[in-house]
């Protein structure tokens, strides 16, 4: 038994080393950091960004929350990826994004009912409905607060990501294993830790809970050929839309419990359909098989709204807000709106809940310069 | 739960092994194992387990009967009955929805519309894993009663505990009960080096599935989703590597359930040894797979005459058993004529060895290996069309293609571990020291940093 005992111990103990380093250094910012948060706020004057290796998608539920309550937040939004871009407007304190990558309508109760915890006061909540939501074919990889510990296994015990810690290492000559430092990107102030937001390869986080892309942040960044349609909507279909036959009954069941929560909460909610290309619209609400289940978005989930007395905007064709075909982030994908995009999405929020008028639509400090489309 | 998974190597085994440790009696051991198992499987999906009870009840039932059966003829209904039973699940989870749509193909192209309203009762059939493995264990019993060669298990714990192993549960090895039966009657004794060696094996499989196979998919599996572009070299290249790759990843996986069952004590049969090394097809089917092999050999092709009935007859026999045993492996034509394949490759060397014709070993390994390579186009390419590219490729018809280096850099070390080394159950792992423990262990740290990212094991679909 000797020699069983040794290799269980040479296993464990290897093992053990590589978590514990993945779990110190956090190479993809998986845990939480309240010290950044704290950083990233402490100068009123001149609030960092934060980069998305020190806060990523897994820690960013947790991040959104304690924004809601240091920002004293009134005006939420959440939803997915692509509500990410709706942002404060200038000078608002009170508005926070609470959107998490990745995330289904399962996402929302568990994310109500940490902001009402922190919250206990009427909110103005914007909940952005993406219509793969309700294709039971795709699942949410991500389900905020509280990964299971078998997740965690798979992140500290990752090749991958032991070789990230190494890099972190080697990058920062070890001096900021925990930490992290102010780097001057585009102009803007963004903790980070190692040089891929310099080199444009991370997102980052705004201090109001939405995301700063590569292409806001730094202008070399090509925005790509501004024609991905083609290759996207193979991505697009064989995971957000494959399968699609029949929409989701239990997930608009689990919307309802999630805006019945919202009204017990005694939050004032508008719903919106986040808006697309003309193409993928085309595509969208043509293509066989879809074309039902676009319809059905556009009949099933407004009306789950309406029941509740809340409103809903179907925002859906970019035209609608309105917007142009490249306004779009991440290479201009059709799908994911700007920050400019956004705030003209925010302003028919805004106005659908009463809120009242922050002045014109404006391009925000980090906005790229002004491009064709409507202003 | 796949067994290259956190959840399974440090919760699941873990947990398992040190309950069947600490257990003091034979008949809880058996409990624990059966338990552990039913709840493996139901990890797959929550009704699997009714399939598993049903096989195992139907084939039980059957061996009893068959061996109080009155009359042989009695005997003989009750074993057609029986083996219809299992069969008739097997083929209503595996081959429904492809006949359906391969009978409402035909009809479409001959008349008209088809028999949507059958292709869509069949298209939802979720096929459980593992079934086709212990559909043929529990016919094997069935036929060994028959022939008297094993008596009725009459202790249904056991039996269960035969057909829900957890380790050769999803991909084997086919396992016989007269081999694990007489195991499983003896009382459980702790052998120390029966339990290194199955945690050696263990890691070993592991690290061959995560290292070795999954680093060789990473290259191939995007080259060959559209195969039209390939030429000679990179054809040839890619289903070397794909002959590699299945080869690693199953022998991995055979390893990894040998390995296991040995920790709870049992030893399974080996199931490879090193069969890129056989010098003609008799000689590969001797290595590859070698349980379904032996499986197909005495419940298929000697049933059906073998050689006996001269030369003609054994040909035929040989094409409609490897024709069986390729449909085994997969609703498709293309694992039909993989299947056939092979049948034609062990007819040609039955006639061919009379010849007074002799290749060195060296030239008669690579022409067998070559000939495997080709037979995995249709194993490995999801259709007809496709494989016909491939094989349009590797015939020179498309040009000369690209060489991939890094893909040729991956299969000169993953050759050299195949046709260099002993198959690793002939490691004799029981008798290593510190110094190659330590170096097991090493290499199962890597393979483990691994897991996150790898894949299903290949024979899983089957």
């Amino acid at each position: 038994m000797r020699l069983v005992y040794l290799f269980l111990a040479l296993v464990a103990a290897a093992l053990v080393a590589v978590a514990a380093t993945v779990r110190l250094i956090d190479p993809v910012g998986w845990y939480y950091k309240p010290r950044v948060v704290e950083a990233a706020l402490e100068r009123p004057s001149e609030q960092c960004l934060v980069s998305e290796r020190l806060i990523g998608e897994r820690a960013s539920p947790e991040f959104k929350a304690e924004l809601v309550e240091r920002r004293r937040a009134r005006t939420i939004v959440a939803g997915t990826s692509v509500v990410l871009s709706l942002h404060a407007w200038p000078g608002e304190r009170g508005f926070t994004n609470v959107g998490v990558r990745n995330t289904g309508v399962e996402a929302l109760r568990p994310m109500f009912e940490r902001v009402h915890a922190t919250r206990r006061e009427p909110l103005t909540v914007y909940v952005g409905v993406s219509p793969h939501w309700f294709n039971a074919s795709w699942e949410a990889p991500n389900r905020p607060f509280g990964p299971r510990p078998l997740d965690q296994l798979d992140y500290l015990l990752a090749r991958q990501n032991l070789q990230s810690s190494l890099n972190v290492l080697v990058s920062t000559s070890g001096s900021l294993v925990e930490g992290f430092e102010r780097q001057q990107v585009g102009g803007r102030c963004v903790l980070a830790r190692g040089p891929w937001v310099g080199d444009g390869e991370a997102e980052t986080w705004a201090a109001d809970g939405s995301s700063v892309t590569r292409w806001d942040l730094v202008s070399e960044v090509s925005r790509g050929p501004g024609d991905d349609f083609a290759r996207d909507l193979v991505d697009y279909e064989s995971t957000y839309y494959g399968d699609w036959t029949e929409f989701d009954r239990d997930r608009l069941a689990e919307l309802e419990r999630a805006l019945t929560l919202a009204k017990s909460y005694g939050w004032n909610v508008v719903g919106f359909a986040p808006s697309f290309s003309r193409r993928y619209v085309e595509r969208l609400s043509t293509a066989p098989g879809l074309r039902e289940r676009w319809r059905e978005y556009g009949e099933l989930v407004p009306a789950r709204f309406r029941r509740f007395g809340f409103s809903f905007l179907d925002l859906r064709d970019v035209r609608e807000v309105p917007c142009a075909d490249d306004e779009f982030d991440y290479g201009n994908d059709g799908w994911h709106t700007d920050r400019r995009c956004a705030m003209r999405v925010r302003h028919l929020l805004d106005r659908a809940a009463g809120a009242p008028a922050p002045g014109r639509p404006a391009s925000t400090s980090i906005g790229r310069p002004s491009r064709k489309g409507p202003d | 739960m796949l067994f290259n998974s956190f959840e399974f190597i440090l919760v699941f085994l873990p947990l398992t092994l040190g309950a069947f440790l600490l257990l003091r009696r034979q008949q809880h051991r058996l409990l624990l194992v059966v338990g552990a198992s039913y709840l493996f499987y139901a990890a797959e999906a929550w009704w699997f387990p009714a399939l598993m009870v049903t096989t195992t009840t139907i084939s039980f039932v059957c061996g009893r009967l068959i061996e109080c059966a009155p009359s042989d003829r009695a005997r003989r209904r009750t074993l057609a009955a029986g083996i219809v039973g299992v069969l008739a699940l097997l083929g209503w989870f595996k081959y429904a929805g492809w006949l359906a749509g391969s009978v409402s193909s035909l009809l479409e192209t001959i008349t008209a519309p088809g028999l949507p309203a059958l292709e869509r009762l069949t298209s939802d059939i979720l096929l459980p894993a593992g079934i086709s493995f212990f559909t043929f264990e529990a016919i094997s019993y069935m036929v060994d009663v028959y022939r008297r060669t094993i008596p009725a298990e009459r202790n249904p714990l056991r039996y269960a505990y035969f057909i829900s192993f957890f380790p050769h549960l999803i991909a084997g090895p086919i396992v016989r009960y007269g081999k694990l039966g007489p195991q499983l009657k003896r009382t459980y004794r702790l052998d120390p080096e029966l339990l290194r060696s199955g945690l050696l094996l263990f890691a070993i499989g592991l690290a061959k599935k995560v290292l070795v196979a999954d680093t060789i998919a990473l290259q191939i599996d995007p080259l060959l989703e559209d195969p039209s572009g390939l030429g000679l070299i990179d054809s040839w290249l890619l289903m070397i590597g794909y002959a590699l790759q299945i080869y690693f990843d199953f022998s991995g996986y055979s390893d990894m359930a040998v390995g296991m069952a040995r920790m709870f004590g049992v030893e399974l049969p080996w199931n490879f040894d090193r069969p890129y090394r056989a010098a003609n097809p008799s000689d590969f089917w001797r290595r590859w797979h070698v349980t379904l092999s032996t499986w197909l050999r005495d419940y298929v092709y000697i049933p059906l005459g073998g050689n006996r009935r001269g030369p003609l007859r054994r040909d035929l026999n040989l094409l409609l058993t490897m024709g069986i045993g390729g449909l085994w492996h997969g609703a498709a034509l293309t694992f039909v004529i993989w299947g056939l394949w092979h049948g034609m490759l062990l007819v040609a060397h039955h006639h061919l060895k009379r010849l007074p014709l002799r290749l060195g070993r060296p030239a008669a390994v690579a022409l067998t290996f070559a000939l495997v390579t080709i037979g995995w186009v249709f194993f490995r390419m999801p259709t007809l069309a496709e494989a016909g590219d491939v094989l349009a490729a590797m015939a020179g018809l498309n040009g000369l293609g690209t060489p991939l280096a890094s893909l040729a850099a991956v299969l000169v070390v993953a050759g050299a571990l195949a046709w260099g080394l002993p198959e690793e159950w002939r490691w004799r792992m029981e008798t290593w020291g510190p110094r190659r423990v330590a170096g097991a262990a090493a290499v199962s740290v890597l393979a483990l940093l691994s897991v996150n990212a790898a894949q299903k094991f290949l024979y899983f679909q089957f």
